[in-house]
């Protein structure tokens, strides 16, 4: 059995502006927002306040932090500054409207903002619809139970992460970044670089190997 | 539980957001049938996160933030991701796929030929044929390849093709060059979710005279 959702409550050091100009804003925020008595703690946390409270001062601690990030992923995409504003504003609003349905157990902050860009992007600039399939569907196979003992927390995945991408060799990390950031399957990429199918296929399969394994460590 | 899934370098492209409708559809219905892949997205996910993470920050216009910030109360909390819903899917056919589907499988619009049936999806995407399939029992389709590949998912019943046995949520993978055949499994309609990139050849002797006029 692969390991299934952790809870990743990765210490971003993008996150540490955030948590200050939270942590400031908390303050003065404090008495319109009962619910929360203690400062953030992260950006997960900041998350979290905005989908139960709608606390303010965590949103903007949350659009300081990603928004400008946001808008380099959509920059990398392709889009010109003028409609990558547009989206970051669109992206930005639909984390405020959807901020209750983030469960940090599932992902962290920044993974579950990631998919909300990644959808919208497509839904604006592709003018695709994003098929996903639905939690609560009667339909759905649901994953057998997971005994709890086996559920352990991950607090340093993210920078784990980040470090084994770092690492890849240059050939595997520029597929990598084609497949996140160029809107190129892997069989786009093979024409862009004019390398047989199977050679892109066995890169992208030797650089998944080696980021799941840092998930495998976690367990 | 499925055997066959779509494999690692596909859910990749799923999770990465740089596949087209149609195949997407595919990879998330099978997800809605396998936990083990729902997993592996969920990976490929995380990644996209630290590769967002490790991105340098691009300057915003001076008033972006406030722009945002005045039409938060506007904004009203939305439970989730807002679907297509053609709205009449069988409830045993998983989501997204129930989505698409604007009747029950038995009043939608078919076309028929000898030994299946075929009913178009997404039949605007030039670059894809999407269809639902439904073979008659130890019924074979009509031998073919493609220029692209083609990727089949099992909704009910089973096939067999190329030495390989697939059951509900199996995904056949067919890369080009791909001559096969598939065969249904004599004990019912086979019904699948088949997704072909790039114009389809039949390739059978007698048949391969008809790929003018048929397009399947």
């Amino acid at each position: 059995m692969r390991p299934v959702a952790v809870c990743e409550t990765g210490q971003f050091s993008a996150s540490k502006s955030a948590l200050a100009a939270a942590g400031a804003l908390a303050v003065q925020n404090s008495a319109m927002d009962p619910g929360q008595g203690t400062p953030a703690r992260s950006a997960s946390d900041l998350l979290l306040a905005v989908g139960r409270s709608r606390n303010r001062a965590a949103f903007i601690a949350l659009f300081r932090d990603y928004a400008p990030r946001v808008k380099s992923y959509l920059r990398r995409l392709g889009a010109d500054n003028a409609s990558a504003e547009d989206l970051v504003q669109d992206v930005m609003l639909t984390v405020w409207r959807r901020a209750e349905t983030y469960d940090p157990a599932k992902a962290s902050a920044s993974t579950w903002i990631f998919t909300v860009a990644r959808n919208r992007r497509i839904d604006v600039f592709r003018r695709q619809a994003r098929p996903e399939f639905d939690p609560n569907d009667p339909a759905l196979q649901p994953a057998p139970e997971v005994a709890s003992d086996t559920r352990v927390e991950v607090k340093e995945t993210g920078i784990r992460l980040r470090r084994a991408i770092a690492e890849l060799p240059e050939q595997q990390a520029v597929l990598l970044r084609m497949a996140y950031f160029e809107d190129k399957s892997h069989t786009a990429m093979a024409e862009a670089l004019e390398l047989p199918l199977g050679t892109v296929k066995s890169r992208l399969r030797l650089a998944v190997i080696k980021l799941r394994a840092t998930f495998e460590d976690d367990l | 539980m499925p055997v066959h899934h779509p494999g690692e370098v596909l859910l990749l492209d799923y999770a990465a957001g740089n596949q087209d409708e149609p195949v997407s559809l595919l990879v998330a219905t099978h997800l809605a049938l396998c936990p083990d892949c729902r997993a592996t997205v969920e990976q490929f996910e995380r990644v996209g996160g630290a590769m967002i993470e490790e991105l340098e920050a691009s300057p915003l216009e001076a008033e972006l933030l406030e722009r945002v910030l005045g039409e938060l109360d506007g904004a009203d909390p939305e439970p989730g991701p807002t679907r297509p819903t053609a709205g009449g899917g069988d409830a045993w056919i998983p989501r997204p796929l129930r989505d698409y589907l604007s009747s029950t499988l038995d009043d939608l619009d078919w076309r028929n030929w000898p030994g299946f049936k075929e009913h178009r999806l997404l039949p605007e995407d030039p670059g894809y044929t999407t269809r639902i399939l439904s073979v008659g029992p130890a019924k074979a389709l009509p031998r073919h390849d493609h220029e692209g590949p083609e990727y089949s998912l099992v909704l009910s019943g089973g096939f067999s093709d190329a030495g390989k046995h697939f059951l509900a949520g199996d995904v056949e993978v067919a890369e080009p060059p791909s001559d096969h055949q598939p065969v249904a499994d004599p004990d019912g309609d086979c019904i699948c979710l088949t997704v072909t990139s790039g114009p389809l050849r039949l390739t059978g002797p007698l048949l391969r005279v008809l790929n003018p006029v048929l397009k399947i």
